[in-house]
């Protein structure tokens, strides 16, 4: 049985795409079979990482245009991974994310969701999924809170700013929180922590005292963290790391990353 | 993603994985045996698996003309061999065929059939077979004779790791030669007509299944233009997906009210989904 993952952050611009990208690349280049679908459906951006241009969305999948099965690209042999990696992408036309968000009253939306969760099912079985990963919207917005209701393993980003901190733990109680007892498991990934040594080749240092600090205050547990690097902060595009500089710190972080989630993972079962 | 049953209704009736089988089809002439085999056929072509059909009473162009009918589309498949008909049928014509696995009247006919059977799966794997029928091969052959055939080739293909079905028509042979039939296989398939009531029904159901839990109930189905459609004695589905529950539903009581769900995923998303939207989540 697969597990799912759904990646959320309070506010934008926490590097969650990125990260979830190269974890969905990371964990097929370990062998696992992973399906990655782009839950941000209103401001989806896969097609940077991956230069797709799909017939068919997750969208079409939705509205009930196509089946999921016609959405997913396997991108496995031109990314030469061991194992396999399907992505579903979500359309960036500015009228699909309009007419998702304002033109469906909410019992399409419940019914396009209930018809996602069917399709999650036999997504896992037939396609014999060890992790269906769930790119989200930031902050409380349907789709993102859908996308984490449907997950087993919660994955938070923020970045150690004030405003993150505040907007993280508010979440944490006003929705993570009642997830619990119907087991979701949360956890804090950090992201673009200022003051590590990126640049030192084997040594990627990371104040444990402010992670000590950090989960008492938001509550739950740091199962990453990962340093600010510049040249990808400032790189003009995308890159899958995981891939094109497997020894990248960032690659290295990422790696660690995804083999805690497969001991939690495993320990979810 | 080819979400579809290995043969018709199995993801209905069995729970899990069909295991590699050979498995008897018992029913009546007419009931459907036929459409089913090719249903089973076409259902391996999807996911690319080599088939083999063995025919004894229809041509390779029958066989053909009537896969089309139901929208079986194996073309592709012709040209990449996976689709390969051994043909028992056409000696009786003359010999004519279109298929390169063709049953020649100059040998004793279980041989000439064993021999083709083997040329045809002799570069494949984890085939699925069809042998259609076995009543046809008493009526040329020995009945100890055919169950030493059957025998053999339902162990080949199982040790393989295939999937084989046999049809046999019930009420053509005696209850000795029954009794010993379904001792060859792994499981049995039984089909009948029931035309007691108002409307005429065709039933279906897995009599016996090594190595799989299955439900044993008759299950209706009916032949439709897209081929063999097994029903559901009753429409439960789940409250959170709406997906048809066919073994025991998951119940919970969620404020007071009783809920039957799929699986105890979809109970909790339920209770998660309502624990953030209220009653509004409906």
């Amino acid at each position: 049985m697969g597990t799912t993952l759904a990646f959320h952050s309070y506010k934008g611009g926490t590097g969650k795409k990125t990260l979830v990208t190269n974890l969905a690349a990371t964990f097929a280049m370990m062998g696992k079979r992973v399906c990655l679908l782009d839950f941000d459906v209103y401001a989806p951006s896969l097609t940077m990482y991956f230069q797709h241009t799909p017939e068919s969305h997750l969208n079409d999948f939705l509205a009930g245009e196509a089946e999921i099965s016609d959405i997913l690209v396997d991108v496995s042999s031109e990314l030469g991974l061991n194992g396999k990696l399907f992505i579903g992408f979500s359309s960036p036309k500015k009228e699909d994310i309009h007419k998702i968000e304002i033109n469906h009253d909410v019992k399409w939306q419940f019914d396009a969701f209930k018809k996602f969760l069917a399709a999650k099912k036999e997504l896992i079985s037939e396609y014999e999924l060890d992790y269906l990963i769930l790119d989200t919207s930031p902050g409380i917005r349907y789709w993102a809170i859908n996308a984490i209701a449907a997950a087993n393993l919660l994955f938070l980003m923020m970045k150690v700013s004030e405003m993150d901190m505040v907007g993280t733990k508010k979440m944490i109680t006003e929705i993570y929180d009642s997830l619990i007892k119907y087991g979701s498991k949360y956890f804090i990934i950090l992201n673009k922590i200022s003051g590590a040594s990126p640049l030192q080749e084997f040594q990627v240092n990371v104040n444990e005292q402010m992670i000590r600090e950090i989960e008492e205050r938001v509550g739950s547990e740091v199962i990453g963290a990962i340093p600010c690097f510049c040249d990808i902060q400032f790189s003009s595009h995308e890159v899958l790391y995981a891939i094109k500089q497997p020894k990248h710190q960032f690659s290295k972080c990422v790696l660690d990353i995804a083999n805690k989630i497969e001991g939690k993972s495993k320990n979810s079962e | 993603m080819k979400s579809c049953d290995v043969f018709p209704g199995s993801r209905r009736l069995i729970k899990g994985t069909v295991p590699p089988s050979s498995l008897l089809l018992i029913g009546p002439s007419g009931v459907g045996k036929t459409i089913f085999c090719k249903q089973f056929i076409y259902a391996g072509l999807l996911v690319s698996e080599p088939c083999i059909y063995v025919t004894t009473n229809e041509s390779p162009e029958e066989i053909e003309k009537s896969m089309k009918t139901f929208g079986f589309d194996f073309e592709p498949n012709k040209d990449n061999k996976l689709f390969r008909i051994v043909d028992g049928c056409s000696w009786k014509l003359g010999g004519e065929s279109s298929s390169k696995y063709v049953v020649d009247s100059q040998h004793d006919y279980l041989t000439s059939l064993s021999i083709e059977i083997k040329k045809a799966k002799q570069d494949l794997n984890n085939i699925r077979l069809v042998l259609d029928s076995v009543s046809e091969l008493t009526s040329r052959c020995d009945h100890g004779a055919v169950l030493n055939f059957l025998q053999m080739l339902t162990a080949r293909i199982r040790t393989e790791g295939g999937k084989a079905i046999c049809t046999v028509a019930s009420g053509a042979h005696d209850e000795h030669f029954m009794n010993l039939l379904r001792l060859t296989g792994d499981g049995i398939l039984e089909m009948k007509v029931d035309d007691s009531g108002k409307e005429f029904k065709r039933l279906l159901r897995i009599f016996s299944l090594r190595g799989a839990k299955h439900k044993t109930n008759w299950t209706p189905f009916e032949i439709t233009d897209k081929g063999i459609v097994v029903k559901s004695e009753t429409e439960l589905r789940c409250a959170l997906c709406s997906k048809l529950i066919d073994w025991e539903p998951v119940t919970k009581i969620v404020d007071g009210k009783k809920y039957c769900f799929d699986t105890l995923d979809c109970a909790n998303t339920y209770k998660k989904l309502k624990s953030i939207y209220g009653d509004s989540f409906e």
